[in-house]
C-alpha cells in the first residue's frame, strides 16, 4: 500500500515569494523555515505530492463554482498574478502525478464526494507560492485540489477534513511503497479586499495549529462556526479548509507548529506546520 | 442581478493582459462593451470601492480591481472613494 511520507500546513500569499525583504526580520524567518521544510520533503523522497489549495477568481467565477476540482492533466500553467515574473507565467509548467490524480477522482466519487476534475487546470498562487518554496525544481508531480474556500457555500471544515480521509484510504490502496507528501495551503488570519484590512488574530492562529498538532482537530470541527472564523480570523481565515483537508488525510496523527509570524507587512497572520505521519491512525 | 455584470467585467479584466492594456488606454470604449449601466460605469472609472462593496462586489474581485490601478492593499478604502482612473 502507498503511504503518507510528509505532511504540512503552509502560507500562500505571493509575498512569500515577492515581499520576504520587505517583511524584514520576520520575512526572513518564513522564507528560513520554508528552506527547513523544503529539506524534511526532499528527505522524504515522495513520488507526488497532494496539494490543497483554493482560487481567488481566477480559473472560476459566479458562471461555475465547484466546491471541489482536481487537476487530472498532464501539467498545469499559473495565472498571470503579479507574483511570478511575465516570462515565468507564460512558460509555466509543473507535471501532474496523472495515475494518482485519476485514482483520487475515480476513488473519491465512490466513496461519496462528487468532486469536479479539470484536465486544464490553470493554477493560481495558492498552489505554485507553496511549489516555488518548497519543490522549486518541478521535480516532484503534484496533485492539485481547488477547495471553495472563497464562494459561499463553502464545503463545511468537516467536509474538507473527510475528504482528506478518504484520500487517505485511496492512498493505503495504491501500490506498495508510493510515498505521497500532501500540503494543506493558506493564510491564517487575514483579511481580502474589505475595510478591516490588517486584522491579524495571534491568539486565534495559534489555537488553531496547536488544536490542529495535538490531533484535537474535531474541537474545530464541531466547534467553529463560520460567523466565528470570520470574526475572530477575518475572510482570509477560511483557507484554513485547506489545513483540514491535510489533516485528514493525516487523521490522528501529531505535529509541531515550525513558525509563526504575524506580518503586518503581509497583512497575514502566518504559520507553517508540519505533522508526522507516522503517528496517523490508518 | 446586475452586480453580476459588474463583477464578470472584473473577472475578464483581471485575467486578460491585453484587456487590462485597452482598458487602460480607452476606458470608456472597454466598458461600453459590457451590458453596464451608467451609474455603474461612473463606479468602475472612479473605483469606488465604496460603491463596490455597497453593491455586494465580492471582496477578492475589489482587491483586484484596484490591483489594476496599483493601489495597495491597505489603501483601498482609506484613499476612496473617487479616485481618477489612471494607469500603473
Amino acid at each position: 500500500m502507498g503511504r503518507v511520507v510528509f505532511a504540512a500546513g503552509v502560507p500562500h500569499v505571493g509575498a512569500i515569494l515577492i515581499g520576504i525583504q520587505r517583511a524584514g526580520e520576520k520575512g526572513e524567518r518564513v522564507k528560513q523555515s520554508f528552506d527547513r521544510l523544503r529539506e524534511d520533503l526532499r528527505a522524504a523522497k515522495p513520488d507526488a505530492l497532494i496539494i490543497f489549495g483554493s482560487d481567488h477568481f481566477k480559473s472560476f467565477f459566479y458562471n461555475l463554482v465547484p466546491r471541489f476540482c482536481i487537476g487530472i492533466g498532464a501539467e498545469c500553467g499559473a495565472w498571470d498574478e503579479g507574483v511570478l515574473p511575465k516570462e515565468q507565467v507564460d512558460a509555466y509548467r509543473v507535471p501532474v502525478h496523472q495515475e494518482l490524480a485519476r485514482d483520487i477522482l475515480m476513488q473519491t466519487v465512490e466513496r461519496g464526494f462528487d468532486i469536479n476534475s479539470s484536465e486544464d487546470l490553470r493554477l493560481d498562487h495558492s498552489f505554485y507560492s507553496p511549489i516555488e518554496r518548497l519543490t522549486p525544481e518541478h521535480d516532484v508531480p503534484v496533485v492539485p485540489i481547488v477547495l471553495n474556500v472563497a464562494i459561499a457555500p463553502r464545503p463545511s471544515l468537516r467536509r474538507c477534513y473527510e475528504l482528506g480521509r478518504a484520500i487517505r484510504g485511496i492512498i493505503g490502496s495504491r501500490p506498495a511503497d508510493e510515498r505521497v507528501g500532501v500540503i494543506g495551503t493558506g493564510g491564517l488570519s487575514h483579511t481580502v479586499g474589505v475595510p478591516e484590512y490588517g486584522l491579524i488574530n495571534t491568539e486565534f492562529d495559534h489555537q488553531f495549529m496547536e488544536l490542529v498538532a495535538t490531533n484535537r482537530a474535531e474541537e474545530i470541527l464541531s466547534g467553529w462556526t463560520q460567523e466565528l472564523i470570520e470574526k475572530e480570523g477575518g475572510n482570509g481565515m477560511n483557507e484554513i479548509r485547506m489545513w483540514l483537508a491535510m489533516a485528514g488525510v493525516v487523521a490522528g496523527a501529531t505535529g509541531q507548529v515550525l513558525l509563526y509570524e504575524a506580518v503586518q507587512a503581509w497583512g497575514s497572520g502566518i504559520g507553517l506546520l508540519r505533522m508526522d505521519p507516522d503517528t496517523a491512525k490508518v | 442581478m446586475s452586480a453580476y455584470q459588474v463583477q464578470k467585467f472584473i473577472w475578464e479584466l483581471d485575467r486578460d493582459r491585453r484587456l487590462k492594456q485597452q482598458f487602460k488606454g480607452n476606458p470608456d470604449g472597454v466598458l461600453s462593451q459590457y451590458p453596464l449601466t451608467e451609474e455603474e460605469r461612473r463606479i468602475l472609472k472612479e473605483v469606488d470601492t465604496w460603491a463596490l462593496r455597497a453593491m455586494a462586489v465580492h471582496p477578492i474581485l475589489i482587491r483586484q480591481y484596484t490591483r489594476v490601478f496599483g493601489i495597495e492593499h491597505d489603501k483601498i478604502f482609506t484613499d476612496g472613494p473617487h479616485r481618477p482612473l489612471k494607469a500603473e
